[in-house]
């Protein structure tokens, strides 16, 4: 079963439309300097809230949330996503 | 792309953001994503005014979009909650931008009253420009 940050990295590559290998990234790596634009954002947001049946509130709907592989991973654990196996 | 500068005129400044968006990936969030990204994303009046807009909704939704990232950087609001919900772009002709929330707190801070917002429509692109008198902080 893929890791929590397995998971995100997935929805990241399919969904942020980033010109680099998300595979490559650094858990901490900053997606926003890796190419990730505020719009990209919008459909990471929205995909993973598919992939995690969850919704962002309003306050973590912020640039910082998806900084990086590991800020959505402790946005996800705030909402009540394990941080084990998906 | 995208840019916010300052233009100094003594102990005021002109404050401007630009912003520009690809209809195709509004295009493309919007297949993917279906009616959630309409409503995350804008007011029911504009949702009102795209369905009956002569643009395709794309393009409108492409250019609203890019109108709230222009107002975000002319505001300097890099990490603010909500931004989307903060920036209401009212109107048509001409555009109006009406704040609330941390967006109209950082307004206020800058000293803004007004901004003035344009938008282009491109064929593929859409580009919005926000200017403001503010406050030389």
């Amino acid at each position: 079963m893929p890791s929590l940050l397995d998971t995100i990295r997935g929805v990241v590559q399919a969904h942020g439309q980033m010109p680099v290998d998300v595979s490559g990234l650094a858990d901490s790596a900053d997606l926003y300097q890796n190419g990730l634009t505020s719009h990209a954002s919008v459909n990471v947001m929205l995909a993973l809230e598919d992939s995690f049946d969850v919704e962002f509130p309003d306050a973590l709907l912020k640039r910082s949330t998806f900084q990086s592989l590991e800020a959505i991973a402790q946005a996800l654990e705030t909402l009540g996503v394990s941080p084990g196996a998906h | 792309m995208d840019q916010s500068l300052l233009r100094h005129t003594g102990q005021h400044v002109t404050r401007v953001g630009v912003d520009v968006q690809d209809v195709a990936d509004v295009r493309s969030a919007r297949e993917r994503h279906g009616a959630r990204y309409d409503v995350r994303l804008f007011t029911e009046e504009e949702l009102s005014r795209a369905s009956a807009h002569p643009l395709t909704a794309d393009r409108y939704f492409a250019g609203r979009f890019a109108g709230r990232e222009a107002v975000l950087k002319l505001l300097a609001l890099a990490d603010a909650p909500a931004p989307w919900a903060e920036i209401a772009i009212r109107g048509d002709r001409p555009l109006g931008v009406e704040l609330t929330g941390s967006a109209q707190a950082a307004a206020h801070r800058w000293g803004i009253t007004v901004i003035r917002l344009s938008i282009h429509y491109g064929r593929s692109r859409a580009t919005a420009v926000a200017v403001a008198d503010a406050h030389d902080l």
